[in-house]
């Protein structure tokens, strides 16, 4: 009896011991190839598109950089105020020569933001003159520019959609009073 | 080996599973450390990209299907099939990306294979730094004009701020 139950209890931890030992080694190994089998077998998760009131891009820009940004005229300074409603406007401190002499005037430009299938379009609402009674003919005064931003802005655009890989449409334009905010979809196949 | 020897090997085999199973659900549980927000600088520029379009980047770019599924606090998984001697399992790398003082930085915390969670400390350095190509490309996108001031993930994509640093 004193001699059967130690070999007993021997083999017991033995047992329990090598069976531990299997059951992680075995344990991994099963793992291991169920893991792998599960993730052969697996399909990626499936890409949802983007829900139609969510946009794939969105760039908002504040006031404050727009007006860094600017080109400063040579003879003045001009400053951009977004408004709500897709507007802005510039106020441009510039003098106009009368008789010879330099009469400081202040011009006003408001301008409507209007999203154009791919790109923006900047219209020229209306124009006013402080500091100057004479009535003037404005209507092109800001034409250059105009054409000029519309076509950096196109450039910009483009330059955009190269970089996301796909064409874009813009989808929502929103002003506040400090940022404008555009909103664009990704349209791989083309924008019809 | 007795009949008692052998009970205690399959209780013993049991135990050996469960305990590889309690380890397995502690690695898995491990919290990844978070990344450290970024100074709060007022962006002159502020760009949202959508999980779906930085999908559909990521595929182009790696040449197969590729799904980018973000979360808050920059966490990220990037599902893809990596061909493994022969066979294309589906592999999960959890990730987080966030901006350290100026710089993104991207973190791997580990790759899930099936059932299988191996934690980045295990993987090679070579498959950690690998991560890092994440807040690279992100960087080489962006104008030279602009700087990166902050960088949030949501479940619906990423927010990335700039500041405007040219003349």
């Amino acid at each position: 009896m004193s001699e059967t139950q130690p070999k007993v209890t021997g083999y017991s931890w033995l047992g329990c011991l090598g069976g531990i030992l299997a059951g992680l080694l075995g344990g991994a190994v099963l793992l291991i190839v169920l893991s792998i089998v599960n993730a052969v077998t697996t399909d990626l998760p499936p890409t949802s598109p983007t829900p139609p009131d969510q946009a794939d891009l969105q760039i908002t820009v504040d006031e404050a950089f727009l007006n860094r940004y600017i080109e400063q005229p040579v003879d003045g300074a001009a400053s951009i105020d977004i408004l709500p409603g897709n507007q802005a406007r510039v106020v441009a401190d510039t003098g106009v020569e009368v008789f010879g002499a330099i009469v400081p005037i202040q011009v006003i430009g408001t301008f409507a933001l209007q999203p154009k299938g791919q790109t923006i379009e900047i219209v020229l609402i209306d124009t006013q003159i402080s500091g100057f009674d004479l009535p003037l003919d404005l209507s092109g005064i800001f034409s250059e520019d105009i054409a000029l931003v519309n076509q950096e802005l196109n450039a910009a655009i483009d330059e955009m959609a190269a970089t996301v890989g796909a064409p874009v449409a813009i989808t929502g334009l929103t002003t506040s009073d400090n940022a404008i905010r555009l909103e664009f979809r990704e349209f791989p196949g083309g924008v019809n | 080996m007795n009949r008692s020897g052998c009970l205690w090997a399959v209780v013993g085999a049991v135990v050996g599973f469960l305990i590889l199973l309690l380890a397995l659900r502690l690695i898995q549980t491990t919290t990844p450390p978070a990344v450290e927000p970024p100074a709060a600088v007022a962006p002159d520029v502020t760009v949202f990209l959508s999980e779906q379009s930085l999908s559909r980047m990521a595929s182009d770019r790696l040449g197969q299907p590729t799904v980018l599924d973000f979360d808050v606090n920059g966490q990220m998984r990037v599902t893809t099939r990596t061909p493994f001697r022969g066979l294309e399992p589906v592999v999960q790398t959890v990730m987080s990306i966030g901006m350290q003082g100026s710089e993104i930085v991207s973190q791997l915390h580990g790759v899930e294979i099936g059932f299988l969670t191996i934690p980045a400390t295990w993987l090679p350095e070579e498959m950690q730094s690998a991560t890092t190509l994440i807040g690279e490309t992100i960087k080489t996108q962006t104008p030279p004009d602009f700087t990166i001031t902050g960088l949030t993930t949501t479940p619906d994509g990423v927010t990335i701020q700039l500041k405007w640093v040219g003349e």
